[in-house]
């Protein structure tokens, strides 16, 4: 009878002990799996993290007709212009060069330039519905894109207006809206604008003064689309001195100066 | 459980949540950084969706599209996209 219950007892105790060995299995297989639950929320995380910085140069570019309803477009001038190509046009322009007109708000020779701003900007959104050039509208939407940028901010960019070559090249180097490589790669470019430059005045060039300016149209986009997004007073600043620097470049005795 | 494991098991545990933000909180700049690169180029690539990093100021890129570069700083200072 003793020795009966004594067994009895015995394995009343390792069931006991292997039910509390299992709660603490148990225990821990859920704690595992919560960590493992985090770590994935974590990494699912990460990962729609580079996706979007990136498509912002592309959307910022489409994203802005958005933000100017294009109706007050076709409500001033419905007469001149189809409605359509207004409405379409006017977002390209602004968004690549938007204070450009503030600089020079009516008398702006350089039609080309903001043409090929339209089609840089229409490259990289890549939809079919934005795929109109307009050139004949756009003559008169700067003079709307002045009204709204005078409302907006019109004080930075009269400040820069001044040509401070140094300290744009500072704080081109020192912003932090472009990256190593792409200031490397700016650079470089900018380096070969000015060897065509070079050779243009020694004569060894057959490029004309027409294609070096589109060049460098080309180039200052490039830069502005860079900039507009994370260091807009950089961009304006570059803006304003435009046409400063253009002076520089076109003029062979001060670019012998650089 | 011992303490001591316990203690391994969060010292891993933050380890795991803490150190991997940040070690991947440059990735997102330097794809940018690459993007950028490559549309400067005029080189096809949409955007770029990951970057390894071979040696100093020298990365393979893998873009949106499916092309494959090689961005790197030549001898010359250039910076140069190399197609692969």
């Amino acid at each position: 009878m003793y020795r009966d219950r004594e067994t009895k007892l015995s394995e009343l105790g390792g069931r006991v002990s292997d039910s509390s060995v299992k709660s603490r299995a148990e225990t821990a297989m859920r704690s595992v799996g919560l960590l493992c639950f985090l770590l994935m929320a974590g990494c699912a995380g990460l990962e729609r993290a580079p996706s979007q910085p990136v498509v912002t140069q592309g959307e910022a570019v489409a994203d802005e007709p958005v933000t100017h309803p294009p109706t007050p477009a076709v409500a001033v001038e419905p007469v001149i212009q189809p409605p359509t190509s207004t409405v379409e046009a006017e977002p390209e322009i602004h968004s690549v060069t938007p204070s450009v007109v503030v600089a020079e708000p009516v008398v702006r020779p350089v039609t080309p330039a903001t043409t090929r701003s339209t089609e840089q900007s229409v490259a990289k959104i890549d939809s079919p519905d934005v795929k109109i050039p307009a050139k004949t509208s756009v003559a008169p939407v700067p003079v709307e894109q002045t009204r709204k940028k005078e409302n907006v901010a019109p004080g930075p960019v009269k400040q820069e207006a001044s040509l401070d070559i140094a300290s744009l090249e500072k704080r081109l180097r020192e912003t932090k809206a472009i990256g190593v490589f792409t200031k490397i790669t700016l650079k470089n470019q900018v380096d070969d604008l000015l060897n065509q430059f070079r050779a243009f005045y020694q004569g060894r060039a057959k490029a004309t003064l027409a294609e070096l300016r589109q060049a460098y149209d080309r180039l200052l986009l490039k830069v502005l689309s860079l900039l507009q997004d994370k260091d807009q007073v950089l961009a304006s600043a570059i803006v304003a001195s435009r046409d400063a620097i253009w002076n520089i470049l076109a003029d062979p005795v001060k670019f012998s100066t650089l | 459980m011992s303490k001591r494991v316990k203690g391994w098991v969060l010292i891993v545990v933050m380890t795991t949540f803490f150190a991997g933000p940040l070690l991947a909180e440059d990735e997102p700049s330097l794809l940018k950084d690459m993007t950028a690169v490559i549309a400067l180029l005029s080189l096809p690539c949409g955007q770029v969706v990951s970057a390894i990093q071979q040696g100093d100021n020298d990365h393979i890129v893998s873009c949106q599209d499916g092309n494959r570069y090689r961005v790197f700083v030549n001898s010359e200072g250039r910076v140069v996209a190399q197609k692969q």
